[in-house]
Order: C-alpha cells, then sequence, then structure tokens
C-alpha cells in the first residue's frame, strides 16, 4: 500500500512537471520591472537608460550591449521595454535581434517572422533563400541596407529606399528611392502646423527630382517633432 | 426675296441636320471591353439596344477586330460610310464601333454603327470627314482595346467598361496609367470600369484575377508612375471595380479639385507606394490599402469627405486613415484599421467610426484613433460608436483637452499602451475587456465564443458579410431518376472535383444528360451564422458552340433536391467559361441552417441540354459552391481582398447592388 501510494505521488509529480513545462509564459512573466531595473527570468538584473522620445514619455532602454546578438533572455528584457513598460512601440509579433532601438524611424533589428507584414523602419533579418509575400520594409533614408540575407524573394513588397542586393528576386515589388525635404511650414494658431514638403524621387541618372509637393499636418510640439524626424536633411 | 429666304431656311435646316449627326455620339448603353492583349486601334465597344433594332452581333467581346478596311469613304460632314472592292460590313455590325486610324479627311477615331443599309454602307454615329471627302479610310470594326486609358476621353455617361485581368501600365509621358476625365451621373447613367477575370465571361475579379494597374513602366522594379488612377477636376459619377492599384512613386489614387466628384472604388487594393490616396468626396468599398511608405490616406484639404466601408487598412509605415481637414466628414464603416507605423485613425473633426477596429498601432505617439481640432475649444465633434481599439502604441482614443463634442459610447478598450482614452469622456457603455480575436495575425478579427465583448453585447449592428465556400471534392453521382434529365449518362463524372482541365462528359443530342449529383462539400459554417445567399459555379464547355446550355441546377438539401431552379438558356461556348447561379442574397427558394449546409447530403445537382439536333460532346471542368452567412461575432479582414485561395471570402460584390452607392453616404 505504501508502495503504491509513492508510486502515485511520484506520478502525480512527474505529470505537474510535465504540465509546467507546458505553460507557455507571456513576457510579463518572464521580465520584471523592479525599482529602475529589469530582471529577467534567471533574475538578472539589467539597469536601465532613460531616452526621451518626446516631451511625455521617456523609453527605458535596458543597458545592453546594442551591437552584439541579443540572448533569449536578453532578447525577452528589450522585448519588454518595448511593449510592456508605457508605450507599444513596435508591431506586437516582432522579437528583436539586438538592443539597438532608437525611434520610430529607427526601430532596431529584428527577426523576420511570417507573423509580421510591417517592417517599416527597422532592419529585418531574413533567412537565406526565404519567400516575402506582402510585407513592407519602407526605410527613411535612400539606398539604406536594412534587409540582411541572400537569394531572397520579394512578392508585392514595398522596398522603398531599400538597398537591393544581387542575389534577390522580386516580382510585384517597388523599389523607388525617395526623399522627403521640408519646404516651408505654417502656423495655423491652436497648436496646428503644416509642414510643406518636397517629395523626391530618384531618377535612372542617380538625381533626386521633386514629383510633388506633400503637407503634413500636425498638432503639438511632440507630433511636430516626430513629422520633422521623418524627413531627409 | 421670298426664294432668298426660303433657300437660307433650307440651308439653316440642314445645316442643323448635319450638325446634329455630325455632334451624335458613343450610346450611353455602350459596354466596352479591354484586355492586354488588344489593341489601341479596334473598336473595342458594342451597343445592345443599337445591336438588338439593328440585328447586331457584339464583336467587341474578342481580342481581334471582326472586320478590317482600307476602302471607306464618307462625303464631308455624312454621317454615311461607305467601302468597297474586298472591304464588306458584316451583317452583324450595327451597334458595334470603327476605330477609323487614318486616310484622306478622316478624323482618326472611334464610331459607333447605327445602322447598315447594305454590305457596302453603313450610318455611324458621328461624321468621320469634316474637312473634305474622306477616302481611303483604314479602319478596324470590333475587337478589345488595349488599355482602359485608350478609351477614357471616349467613353460617355452609362458606359460599361470591362477590363480584363492582367497589368496596365502607363502610357507615353503620362503621370498616371488611368485618368478619369468624362462625368457619368450620380444616378441612372454611372460610368463603369469593371475588373473581370481574363478568360472568363466576365466573372468579377478578386485577389491576383484582378486588372492590376501598376507604376512600374518600365519594370525595373521601382516605381515611375506618380499616381495610378486619378479622378480629373469635377468629374463625377465613375465606378471602379475589381482592379489593384500599385506601384506609384507618388500617390496612388488622386482627386485634382475639391469640389463633388461622387467617385466610388469597390472591391480594389491600393499598395506597395508611397501614400494610398489623396481626395475628397469618394467612396471606397471593400477595399484594402496596405504598405505605404507614408499613410494610407494623405489627404490634407479643408473638407475631406468621404466615406469608407468595410476597408481594411494596414500595414502602412506612418499611419492608417488621416484624412485631414477642419469640417471634415469622413465616415468609417466596419473597417479595420491595424499595424500601421504610427496613428490607426486621425482627424481633425467629425471622423465617424462606426463598427470598425483600430488594433496594433505602433510607435511612442500612436493613438488607435487621434483627434485634433484646429478649430478653437468645443468645437470638433467625436463620433465613434461600437467599435474596438485594441493594443495600440499610446491611448486607444485620445483627444485633445475640451476641443471636442464627443457622441463616443458603445465601443471597447484593451491593452492600450499608456490608457485607453485620453481627453475623451468614456461612454455609459463602453467596456474594457480582451476581445479574444480569434486569429488578429492573419485578419480574423472575430471574437471567439466566450469573449467579453460577446456578453457585453458586442458588436451590434456589425456589418460584415463573410461567405464560406467548398470546392467540390465529396461525392458525384448521376441519375435518370428526374424526368426530362434522363437521356444520356455522363463518362467520368468525378472529374468535375477539380478545375484541371480534365471533364465529365456527355454527348446529347436534342435530349438531356443524366443529372450530375454532387453532394458532401464538406462545409463547417459556424452554427449560430444565418445563410444569406448560395453560389453555383460551373466550369464548362461544348465542342461547338451555340448548342449547349445548363437548363436545370437546383440545390440538394437532406439528400434531395430543393428549392429553385437557376437552370439557364445561356449556350456553352467552345472555350472553359464558368457560369455562376445563384447570388450572395438569395437561398433558391428553400430554408437553409448551417446544419443543412454541413451536412454530407448537401449539395448540387444539374443537366444539360442539346437543342439544335447535331450530336454535341458537352463537357464539365468544374463545380464549386459558396455559401454567403451573416455571423454577427464575425470580422474578417478577406472579403475580396487578396486572398490567392480562398474561395470561401469571394464576397466583393456581396453587400448589396452596387449602382446605387454613388453620392450615397458622402459625409456621413
Amino acid at each position: 500500500m505504501r508502495k503504491l501510494i509513492l508510486t502515485v505521488g511520484f506520478l502525480m509529480v512527474m505529470a505537474s512537471a510535465c504540465f509546467a513545462q507546458d505553460i507557455k509564459l507571456t513576457l510579463k512573466d518572464k521580465v520584471k520591472m523592479e525599482g529602475n531595473t529589469y530582471k529577467d527570468k534567471d533574475n538578472k538584473v539589467y539597469a536601465i537608460t532613460e531616452v526621451p522620445l518626446i516631451s511625455t514619455y521617456v523609453y527605458k532602454k535596458p543597458v545592453i550591449s546594442e551591437t552584439k546578438t541579443l540572448t533569449d533572455s536578453k532578447k525577452d528584457v528589450v522585448e519588454f521595454s518595448l511593449k510592456e513598460n508605457g508605450r507599444k512601440l513596435v508591431h506586437k509579433e516582432l522579437r528583436h535581434v539586438k538592443n539597438d532601438y532608437k525611434n520610430d524611424f529607427d526601430r532596431g533589428t529584428v527577426e523576420y517572422t511570417p507573423k509580421c507584414r510591417n517592417y517599416s523602419f527597422h532592419k529585418v533579418i531574413i533567412p537565406d533563400g526565404t519567400t516575402v509575400r506582402n510585407a513592407n520594409f519602407t526605410q527613411k533614408e535612400p539606398h539604406t541596407p536594412a534587409i540582411q540575407g541572400k537569394n531572397l524573394a520579394f512578392i508585392d513588397c514595398n522596398l522603398i529606399n531599400i538597398e537591393i542586393d544581387p542575389t534577390w528576386i522580386m516580382q510585384g515589388s517597388n523599389n523607388c528611392q525617395i526623399k522627403r525635404i521640408k519646404k516651408s511650414e505654417k502656423d495655423l494658431g491652436n497648436g496646428i502646423k503644416e509642414i510643406i514638403i518636397s517629395h523626391q524621387v530618384e531618377g535612372k541618372d542617380g538625381k533626386f527630382t521633386e514629383v510633388s509637393e506633400d503637407v503634413e499636418t500636425t498638432y503639438d510640439a511632440d507630433s511636430y517633432n516626430l513629422a520633422i524626424l521623418r524627413l531627409n536633411k | 426675296m421670298w426664294k432668298r429666304l426660303t433657300t437660307l431656311i433650307a440651308i439653316i435646316w440642314l445645316s442643323c441636320g448635319l450638325t446634329n449627326k455630325a455632334f451624335a455620339a458613343i450610346a450611353a448603353t455602350t459596354v466596352w471591353e479591354v484586355r492586354t492583349t488588344g489593341s489601341a486601334t479596334n473598336g473595342g465597344g458594342y451597343d445592345s439596344v443599337l445591336g438588338t433594332a439593328g440585328s447586331g452581333v457584339d464583336y467587341s467581346n474578342q481580342q481581334d477586330p471582326q472586320e478590317s478596311y482600307t476602302t471607306l469613304t464618307a462625303a464631308q460632314s455624312s454621317t454615311t460610310v461607305t467601302c468597297s472592292g474586298a472591304d464588306t460590313f458584316a451583317a452583324g455590325i450595327v451597334g458595334n464601333i470603327i476605330y477609323i486610324a487614318s486616310g484622306t479627311n478622316f478624323t482618326a477615331g472611334w464610331y459607333q454603327v447605327t445602322a447598315r443599309t447594305s454590305s457596302t454602307s453603313i450610318t455611324v454615329d458621328t461624321a468621320p470627314a469634316t474637312t473634305g471627302a474622306g477616302s481611303s479610310g483604314v479602319g478596324n470594326m470590333g475587337g478589345a482595346v488595349d488599355h482602359p486609358n485608350t478609351i477614357s476621353t471616349k467613353v460617355v455617361a452609362g458606359n460599361t467598361i470591362y477590363i480584363a485581368g492582367g497589368t496596365y501600365v502607363k502610357v507615353g509621358a503620362n503621370t498616371y496609367v488611368l485618368n478619369l476625365t468624362i462625368s457619368g451621373t450620380n444616378g441612372s447613367a454611372i460610368i463603369n470600369w469593371i475588373g473581370y477575370i481574363s478568360g472568363t465571361a466576365r466573372t468579377e475579379a478578386t485577389g491576383d484575377d484582378r486588372a492590376r494597374f501598376d507604376g512600374d513602366s518600365d519594370t525595373d522594379g521601382a516605381g515611375d508612375t506618380k499616381n495610378i488612377l486619378t479622378v480629373a477636376a469635377n468629374v463625377i459619377g465613375n465606378v471602379v471595380y475589381n482592379v489593384v492599384l500599385t506601384r506609384s512613386s507618388g500617390t496612388v489614387l488622386y482627386r485634382s479639385a475639391t469640389t463633388l466628384q461622387g467617385f466610388v472604388l469597390w472591391n480594389s487594393k491600393l499598395s506597395d507606394s508611397v501614400s494610398g490616396l489623396d481626395g475628397d468626396d469618394m467612396i471606397l468599398w471593400n477595399c484594402e490599402i496596405s504598405n505605404m511608405s507614408s499613410k494610407g490616406d494623405a489627404t490634407w484639404g479643408t473638407t475631406a469627405v468621404k466615406a469608407y466601408y468595410y476597408c481594411y487598412i494596414h500595414d502602412n509605415s506612418a499611419g492608417g486613415l488621416y484624412p485631414i481637414g477642419d469640417a471634415a466628414g469622413v465616415s468609417c464603416y466596419s473597417c479595420i484599421v491595424e499595424s500601421n507605423g504610427s496613428h490607426g485613425v486621425a482627424s481633425r473633426d467629425q471622423l465617424l467610426f462606426y463598427s470598425s477596429i483600430s488594433y496594433n498601432n505602433t510607435g511612442y505617439l500612436s493613438d488607435g484613433y487621434n483627434f485634433y481640432s484646429s478649430r478653437g475649444s468645443g468645437l470638433g465633434c467625436l463620433p465613434v460608436w461600437n467599435s474596438m481599439f485594441v493594443g495600440n502604441g499610446r491611448y486607444g482614443l485620445s483627444s485633445q483637452s475640451g476641443q471636442y463634442h464627443s457622441v463616443s459610447d458603445y465601443n471597447l478598450y484593451y491593452g492600450n499602451g499608456t490608457s485607453d482614452l485620453n481627453n475623451a469622456v468614456a461612454g455609459a457603455h463602453d467596456i474594457t475587456t480582451d476581445p479574444l480575436f480569434v486569429d488578429p495575425t492573419n485578419g480574423d478579427f472575430t471574437v471567439q465564443l466566450g469573449s467579453g465583448a460577446i456578453a457585453n453585447g458586442f458588436p451590434n449592428n456589425w456589418l460584415w458579410r463573410p461567405g464560406a465556400g467548398a470546392s467540390f471534392s465529396g461525392t458525384v453521382a448521376t441519375s435518370s431518376a428526374t424526368s426530362p434529365y434522363d437521356d444520356v449518362d455522363w463518362t467520368n463524372p468525378k472529374e468535375i472535383k477539380a478545375s484541371d482541365n480534365v471533364y465529365a462528359t456527355a454527348t446529347i443530342n436534342n435530349n438531356y444528360t443524366y443529372t450530375g449529383v454532387c453532394t458532401n462539400f464538406g462545409f463547417s459554417i459556424p452554427t449560430d451564422a444565418t445563410i444569406k445567399g448560395v453560389v453555383v459555379k460551373i466550369e464548362a464547355k461544348a465542342a461547338t458552340a451555340a448548342r449547349v446550355q445548363i437548363p436545370y441546377v437546383k440545390l440538394i438539401k437532406t439528400g434531395s433536391a430543393s428549392g429553385d431552379n437557376k437552370g439557364t438558356t445561356t449556350k456553352l461556348t467552345i472555350g472553359d467559361v464558368i457560369y455562376i447561379f445563384g447570388d450572395t442574397t438569395t437561398i433558391w427558394g428553400n430554408t437553409l441552417t448551417p446544419s443543412d449546409i454541413n451536412a454530407s447530403n448537401f449539395g448540387v445537382e444539374f443537366s444539360c441540354q442539346e437543342t439544335s439536333s447535331n450530336n454535341t460532346v458537352t463537357k464539365i471542368d468544374n463545380i464549386t459552391i459558396t455559401v454567403y452567412y451573416d455571423l454577427t461575432r464575425n470580422y474578417k479582414t478577406n472579403i475580396g481582398v487578396d486572398q490567392d485561395d480562398n474561395t470561401a471570402t469571394t464576397g466583393g460584390g456581396g453587400q448589396g447592388g452596387r449602382n446605387a452607392r454613388i453620392g450615397a453616404g458622402i459625409g456621413g
């Protein structure tokens, strides 16, 4: 009888252990904010650098190398800092491989996942030979080498301002090179401003020519600064 | 004196007569055909009203001209055209259009045949030679034109232009692919531009079958066209259906004036460009705007009046909908705005967001809906109703303090970065709960059973109309049990399971085939859905045209033929054509529940008839059924837009009569 009880008890412990392994931990389970530090699931503590993004929000960036590839634990910490600590700065499905997020127009280096179609202003690492459909890789500056990967195929993608690798195949995708330069601005009152923008497209001779004049409307200092940040110098 | 006066009157009368003839026009009921394989010098159009009166035959719905001429002649300012020698005018020419390309004193252009006197003499709508007697005229009658812009200045109010699937780029130095310059009306004489599946009997296109207006004219991979579709100043009454507008180096859809334009874009996609659209006074119905480097809607102006119905705006770099203007009147019904790189929606005034979703729009200054007024404190209006704001960067719904009249209520907020509301007053019936979307990553915003949204009455009044469909992969049988469909059995009936050019065949001779009985389509429609419509598609052909029809098509319910016979007397052609029976709003005189349709004994049966007493081989390639249903908790993004393999949701035309839509709802 005692053996039976012990056996049953052992099996219950094993079953609960297996069950625990099957539980998918959320980001909030794996990373905690403690004081002005992050703590990962292994209780490793990361100091924070405060990066003011706008007047009302400071990004609490973990102190981790910006150039080294992240370990899984560090990926969790970086992801937590970008999505679960005040504002959702990047697409919910993206996972950073480097701690190099700077702002809305320099969003850092991420892994490719079919779950996300919007990689605007990110650098992205795509496994060699991958076919990508209907995704947006827009960059701020012309000829930005933002995509890493060989023998990639892009079908119906936005590749505006992407520097193209000669091993890639593109079908139905748009690889325009575009500059947007401020021409003037108007103050409409009540904090509203209009920025007049020269929209320029690169020709086959490598020169940029204005094809239209656009207007960006902003409503306060933060939105104005954000709009200016997106423009080319 | 009297003689001079009567002579003068006669001259005036004669002049008036000639003038009237000289300035007649293409008939309002003319239908044009555009194919990439057509020619800019083909006739391209046919009017069935003129044709019916004059025993005409439609020669426009074919690639090549039916007749070509080199000996056309016409007296100066006369609408009578003659030919000679080897040239003759076909008996069925009336209603067709001739393109006269050249000749002495001829004005190049399109001329519609209004009457045929003999094989060498016809009357056309407009005098083709006005500077002198026309001779040695060269022209083509019938055949498709090569590009919609080829005829964009020739169409008239009421015309329909069918555009076959394929790629169309800008012509010459144009800065657009298609420029709409001719007005229809906002009532009975709309100009309809309809994309259809190439190679079909004008079956309206979805997904990649849609005509592609492409901004990369030199195929170097970079868009070189400023705008893809433009609407000229003050042009009203145009509707464009089923097209993909892509790879602009600027704004895809552009309007050039702010006066009422009454333009509608239907079941179309705008993608992979700088911005989606800049324009007022338009309706976008069941459209997708995605992958823009800037904003989906980048309209700037003082009015910014437009309406979006059932649209999907996603993955644009700098925001979803930004129709900016004071006293704007933008209506957004049953739309999904997701994964944009800034605000999902931004407005300065009166952007109605009704029964819609704003989800996962990210960035440090990104809201689900951002409202700011330049009109001063207390002005502006923030109408948001029955909508969801989930997982956005900063706020779900944000306004400037004191600068709006809120009429917001019955909304759901969940998981927005900083908070759900900012300077916006919560509605008395708002809720904060996880909506439990089924699979938002793949565009399925259906809320799961058990969602707090359902428990709180969401989403009442949502208007989405998804469909569910299946190609036939179940059971095939043939039957002689129903008279008169009992003469000839089918050979290889199982070959109708796939559209693979392997056929079920029967040779019939002034009689009928057995019924083909197809069941067990494998539907899995949710049990709480309401069935709205059933569409059966049969892909068929005959060895000789105009001999065979499909007079009998009935649904099978609980194992027995049931309800209305939707058969047709339209004759099969020698090429595969998909014939469509039923529509998205009728259930064939049956009562149908999801259980009826999910059952293995639900299906369709049909029979073919030969009517000319010639042994004719009849071939069926494929049968599919699409079921349209209403599921109030269902909210999918894939209706009619870019789903390569999804016959389940080919509902582009499923939301009602489309010609009634122009001018309706603008400004909310």
